[in-house]
């Protein structure tokens, strides 16, 4: 059973969110001082999105700059009435590995909040996975998008960790199927097969998202994992080379 | 459907965008939402708006009986709706059909307390015009049914209104046309569709408005809250409002609660100006001063000063089809008469007010931190208007200090103030002050720099009045003491037609003075000229 959306948001906005958006808010945007005018994508949910107003009072955005995310119909319908532009209805890791096109325009983001759990995920073998696919898509996208004034961006993961063990060695596979010319792929040798406890997890995770941004000419700025009970959020800064 | 309401909505009176989504709001009035949530999505390729809220929801059934069949007309009722505390607003089932002229594409997705299913039905809205007007045939619309991850017990209501018409997305996003404020017309789109939202929809007043929000609060009243685009909104009371009088009336068969306010300015936006009427809590029209000025067939100059509120809280009241006038009956006819009477009084009271606190400026002209005592009559309310609000004169007013108290008396009674008077003040001492707390204001009448002064001829002369016998002669009129010059008030020059009190008292020191002092004929017709000139 999932825990509850406002206690794991709650704490972790106060912790690592907004703290780690601003510092590297910051360092990515020096000269505005007053608002980073950062464009943002959150997968948030429609009765707790309390990280918009956080992150808009936190100087970091403007509301006509963020972009909500919600998988189904009707939530999406509920975050517009409340004045929000909201993307494609659809679970974030199968538009973005599977149909990119669709939302390719929105990109680049300054802000990308990826919170799966927002999302009502089910636990089920591969989810974890196609998670962390999805981010490697949405490098892809963010790289591949016209270059802005920010050349590097803010990435938000969060996640819950699962008893389902992870497929590392599908896991790297998949990655590296995403080919960039130059770019030898991540060794698989250098990967256990399966993770199966949340150590393990977090560790693989961490591993695989310190990877990714070189793939991509971007330069890691911070990689910092925070736990809380069984859901891992780590919050990942990078800037172009 | 009678082919007449056919007839009212063909003939464009559901031209404004923001009456439209106030039908919408209504519907969820009635159907015991406490909280509707509109977000306006203009920037995407395809601009839609989308009106939530959280009443009770429909079945498919409902929405067959209520929603799509157009102009079922439900009895109008005074009766106060057990589950929402509320008295019906719809009457004419047409309030869904107002929304059909601004886009091609409508969704509703409904929830219905104690079920389970979403219910969506999608309308394309051009279906039902033949070119600008209504064409009203039984169509046929699809539905689907979802799971509903909503409890139970809770209903929703989403409108969707896709694919909004061009001229309505450019309208909404219309930047600055002219100076803001002054009309809704030159209002930004957003702002100008906000405004009209608060004028009509069934909301609250705001939060500070405590006065506002005790009076108006009576059975049947129960307003929902109402955000757009995340921003809670209130009802638009213009900044600075303050209340000249509320009350309760009944007028034949319907019972009204008023309250009329002036922010002591012209009241902005233009619109504004007037007297809301209010049926079930929903503005009828745009404020109207009832036609006095054309009925009465007088210039009341400080009408647009006037705004407020009525609500009619009892009765049936025959609201016209297109929701924004009321029908011409006998206690209506009544209601107007007496706000009428209302406008005419106000006018006059802050007409008054005007001309008093013009006389209070002026005394306190020649006080050296005059400053801080406006500032603090205004905030105990003992100066209505600002200084900038009203046109002075250039030459000082005539008034004595010792009149000052009876101008301020009436005033002061109002706002539960004792009025003082120190005719032998210490210098040291301000010379009016007020004790907010005590409640007293005390006006030190005998202080130096209350006490007028008239300079004539290159002399200053402290000047108060006296009364004595006179004979024709001017010299009669004033006495020179040293500084002082003293009036005589009972001489029959201070009656003169055609010249001002002040103008008067200077020329008759200036003859003084120049007889007194100038010795010769071409003396004093010099300074006799020299007089003129500075008079006139």
């Amino acid at each position: 059973m999932l825990q509850s959306p406002k206690a794991y948001k709650k704490r972790l906005i106060g912790k690592l969110w907004l703290p780690k958006a601003q510092h590297y808010g910051n360092i990515l945007r020096p000269r505005l001082r007053k608002n980073k005018r950062l464009k943002i994508l959150s997968l948030t949910s429609d009765d707790n999105y309390v990280e918009i107003p956080r992150l808009i009072e936190g100087g970091l955005a403007y509301k006509q700059d963020v972009f909500l995310w919600t998988y189904d119909h009707f939530k999406k319908m509920r975050l517009q009435s409340e004045g929000f532009q909201v993307l494609t209805p659809a679970r974030y890791e199968d538009t973005v590995t599977k149909s990119s096109g669709v939302i390719a325009e929105h990109f680049p983001f300054g802000i990308l909040n990826l919170d799966f759990i927002s999302q009502d995920p089910k636990m089920s073998q591969g989810r974890m996975e196609l998670e962390i696919e999805s981010i490697e898509a949405t490098f892809k996208l963010q790289a591949k998008s016209p270059a802005d004034s920010l050349q590097g961006f803010i990435l938000i993961y969060t996640t819950m960790v699962d008893e389902n063990s992870v497929d590392v060695k599908n896991l790297i596979s998949k990655l590296n199927s995403y080919h960039v010319d130059g770019w030898p792929g991540l060794a698989i040798s250098s990967y256990p097969s399966l993770a199966a406890t949340l150590n393990e997890k977090t560790g693989i995770i961490n591993k695989v998202l310190k990877a990714i941004p070189s793939k991509y000419d971007y330069t890691l700025l911070g990689c910092h994992p925070v736990t809380v009970d069984n859901i891992l959020s780590v919050v990942l800064a990078v800037k172009q080379i | 459907m009678a082919r007449e309401v056919i007839g009212h909505l063909s003939f464009g009176i559901y031209k404004n965008f923001a009456r439209a989504i106030r039908e919408l709001v209504s519907n969820a009035y009635d159907a015991g939402a406490t909280e509707v949530k509109i977000g306006l999505d203009l920037r995407s390729k395809t601009p839609k708006v989308i009106v939530r809220d959280d009443g009770k929801g429909m079945s498919i059934n409902d929405m067959r009986k209520k929603l799509f069949r157009i102009g079922t007309v439900t009895p109008p009722t005074d009766e106060i709706d057990e589950e929402t505390g509320r008295k019906k607003i719809g009457q004419f089932g047409i309030g869904f059909l107002s929304t059909f002229p601004y886009c091609d594409l409508l969704t509703v997705a409904t929830k219905k307390r104690g079920e389970d299913t979403i219910v969506e039905v999608n309308v394309e809205t051009g279906r039902f015009f033949k070119g600008d007007t209504f064409d009203i045939t039984e169509q046929k619309v699809a539905y689907k049914k979802y799971r509903s991850d909503l409890p139970t017990e809770k209903g929703e209501t989403i409108v969707t209104l896709e694919k909004i018409k061009p001229h309505i997305v450019n309208e909404l996003k219309r930047e600055h046309a002219g100076r803001p404020d002054t009309s809704i017309d030159r209002f930004e789109g957003f702002n100008k569709f906000k405004w009209s939202i608060c004028q009509f929809a069934p909301i609250q007043y705001p939060p500070n408005q405590k006065d506002l929000l005790d009076f108006f609060t009576y059975e049947g009243r129960n307003p929902l809250r109402l955000w757009l685009d995340g921003k809670e909104l209130f009802r638009n009371i213009p900044l600075g409002a303050e209340i000249l009088e509320k009350g309760e009336e009944k007028f034949g068969d319907i019972r009204v609660k008023y309250v009329t306010m002036s922010p002591m300015r012209p009241v902005q936006p233009q619109e504004a100006r007037g007297l809301q009427v209010r049926v079930r809590d929903v503005g009828i029209g745009l404020p109207t001063d009832f036609d006095v000025v054309k009925l009465k067939g007088r210039v009341l100059g400080k009408l647009n000063h006037i705004c407020g509120e009525i609500h009619i809280i009892e009765g049936l009241v025959p609201i016209m089809i297109d929701r924004d006038s009321l029908s011409y009956t006998e206690s209506v006819a009544k209601m107007q008469d007496f706000f009428r009477d209302r406008l005419t009084k106000l006018n006059g009271k802050l007409e008054n007010w005007a001309s008093e606190d013009k006389q209070i400026y002026s005394v306190l002209e020649n006080v050296s931190d005059s400053k801080k005592i406006v500032s603090r009559l205004q905030s105990a309310g003992l100066i209505r208007y600002k200084k900038e609000r009203l046109r002075l004169p250039k030459k000082k007013i005539a008034l004595l200090s010792e009149r000052l108290p009876q101008v301020m008396q009436e005033r002061a009674q109002e706002r539960g103030f004792e009025i003082k008077v120190e005719e032998k003040p210490s210098i040291r001492l301000p010379p009016i002050e007020v004790l907010s707390r005590e409640r007293v204001l005390i006006i030190r009448t005998g202080h130096p720099s209350l006490k007028e002064r008239i300079t004539i001829l290159g002399k200053s002369f402290d000047v108060s009045s006296d009364e004595w016998g006179y004979t024709d002669s001017v010299r009669s009129a004033c006495k020179i003491e040293g500084h002082k010059a003293v009036f005589n008030t009972a001489h029959p020059i201070f009656d003169l037609k055609g010249l001002d009190e002040e103008t008067t008292r200077r020329l008759v020191l200036g003859i003084n003075l120049m007889m007194d002092e100038q010795q010769g004929k071409k003396a004093i017709l010099t300074a006799f000229y020299q007089l003129l000139k500075e008079l006139f």
